[in-house]
């Protein structure tokens, strides 16, 4: 079998797998409850990305960001050099759980839905040639930074925090036939905790929200995109979309 | 705050920076890239590292950053003070080469690297009162910026002309007085905005008499121009600067 033909199943298989993860994903957001008899260990769970690892969440976000950017490429539409500042308002949705036995927390008895408003601000670079340290060797690399804020917009208190996750991912501008990534991907994740969130690129003293890649012999095309997790503290769950993109992938030439 | 938007004007002509694109060669981070040949003299401005305070207790996290130290209580560290403690002699093309802090749980004392691409204000102000002592403050300034950052956009409606050649990738050319410049500079350098930081990578007069470039990806500045004024920025206290030479990389 011709090589290609081959790469090209081995693609499509795990394109597959990553539409089916995430449709499986998303299905689970809208399950409902069952029967509250079932113990606690054992009893589904509803709330998903709770339930995923960080690693589970990098993967999903770079099979999201590799489609991403194949979409955009294919449509011509993929933002080349300039960088991007994105507003995104996101109407948000928390539901309180009800505690089980054995589960630690409270959420007492307000409302059940509680509503907001997610506003994010995020700044996204385009890749470019950069250091991790003053000094040090060169890798491809791009920064982003900005805020969320969660404002209430009906009855019943927010959670009393909220967990959110920026990914960054790098992409080298390299694919096989059927577009197989060919090149390195390469993912950073910053999380942030508390209603009214940043992230930093530039602050004395803390680190830059920032992914780097690995230089290629030659000067090449770098993509740069970014994805939002957000899930609630114990006891609430989010009824909304996860993870969602900011912004379109910006692209740029790297040269070190 | 004085705004970008309304401080720069776009500068349509790229052959106002002509002269610095056809002298500005070499490789990524080396001086004559960053800085165009053909000036008396080249001084490489070290942005400071940052301490955290040597005793403080540690303050409960705080809900907007995130962060165990404010910012605020950082004190800045120069690179001399750190070369001299490493028996080292303190000159123009020293690196940095303190530890990776622990950002997550800083030891009193630990010191965090110099940021990129920004000079902190009181280096941006001693700096300006010498540049504004030898130039005229209503003189127009050419202003670089990168085309990479997120908020350009946002920032300029309309944007002056593209040039390839300073540093790396584009840059756009806008226009303002010297005393606009340092204004709106300092007020977005002072600003807790955490968005909307946005400083020229580089600015000359119209007369061409020196060129200030603060490079996005370098945790340095660097000036070229006539000897009086690098002199004086020299033995400005409260820059820590070294002259720099053909060749210097960084």
């Amino acid at each position: 079998m011709n090589r290609y033909v081959l790469f090209g199943l081995l693609v499509l298989v795990a394109c597959s797998s990553t539409q089916l993860s995430i449709a499986q994903a998303r299905g689970l957001w809208s399950g409902n409850k069952v029967a509250d008899k079932t113990p606690p260990e054992t009893r589904p769970q509803f709330d998903i990305t709770r339930y995923l690892s960080r690693a589970d969440r990098e993967d999903i976000s770079r099979r999201i960001a590799l489609r991403e950017v194949l979409r955009h490429k294919r449509d011509g539409t993929l933002s080349y050099s300039d960088g991007e500042t994105i507003h995104i308002s996101i109407p948000a949705r928390f539901e309180r759980d009800t505690p089980e036995p054995g589960d630690s927390y409270d959420v007492g008895t307000s409302a059940t839905v509680v509503t907001g408003l997610i506003d994010c601000d995020i700044n996204v670079q385009i890749p470019h040639a950069g250091r991790k340290v003053p000094g040090g060797p060169l890798f491809p690399k791009a920064k982003s930074r900005g805020t969320c804020t969660v404002t209430p917009t009906g009855q019943g208190a927010l959670p009393p925090f909220v967990n959110y996750e920026l990914s960054q991912v790098l992409i080298e501008m390299l694919f096989g036939p059927l577009g197989s990534p060919l090149g390195g991907v390469w993912t950073a994740t910053h999380p942030q905790t508390g209603l009214n969130v940043s992230w930093q690129a530039d602050v004395p003293g803390q680190r830059g929200t920032q992914v780097f890649g690995e230089c290629p012999s030659a000067p090449r095309s770098f993509a740069h995109s970014n994805m939002m997790w957000i899930y609630p503290a114990p006891g609430w769950r989010w009824l909304g979309d996860n993870p969602f993109p900011v912004g379109t992938p910006k692209q740029a030439v790297v040269d070190c | 705050m004085n705004s970008p938007d309304t401080t720069y004007r776009p500068e349509k002509d790229a052959a106002c920076a002509q002269w610095v694109v056809q002298n500005c060669k070499g490789p990524l981070h080396a001086l004559h890239r960053i800085v165009p040949t053909g000036f008396e003299k080249y001084v490489r401005i070290f942005h400071p590292g940052w301490r955290w305070p040597e005793s403080k207790e540690k303050p409960e996290q705080g809900e907007f950053d995130g962060s165990t130290y404010s910012s605020t209580e950082m004190r800045p560290v120069s690179w001399s003070e750190l070369a001299s403690r490493a028996g080292a002699e303190p000159n123009g093309t020293m690196q940095w080469h303190a530890p990776e802090p622990n950002y997550d749980d800083p030891k009193p004392g630990e010191t965090a690297p110099p940021l990129e691409g920004i000079l902190p204000v009181q280096v941006l102000d001693a700096l300006m009162q010498i540049l504004t002592s030898h130039s005229r403050v209503d003189q127009d300034c050419i202003c670089v910026f990168w085309e990479g950052f997120g908020s350009i956009e946002r920032h300029f409606a309309e944007r002056g002309a593209r040039i390839v050649g300073l540093g790396q990738q584009g840059h756009f050319l806008m226009k303002a007085s010297l005393s606009d410049v340092w204004v709106t500079w300092r007020s977005i350098l002072a600003s807790k905005d955490m968005v909307e930081k946005i400083t020229p990578q580089a600015i000359w007069p119209v007369s061409k008499d020196w060129i200030l470039a603060t490079p996005f990806d370098n945790p340095s500045s660097f000036f070229g121009g006539p000897s009086v004024i690098a002199e004086h920025i020299l033995a400005a206290k409260e820059v820590e600067a070294f002259e720099v030479f053909d060749g210097d990389t960084f």
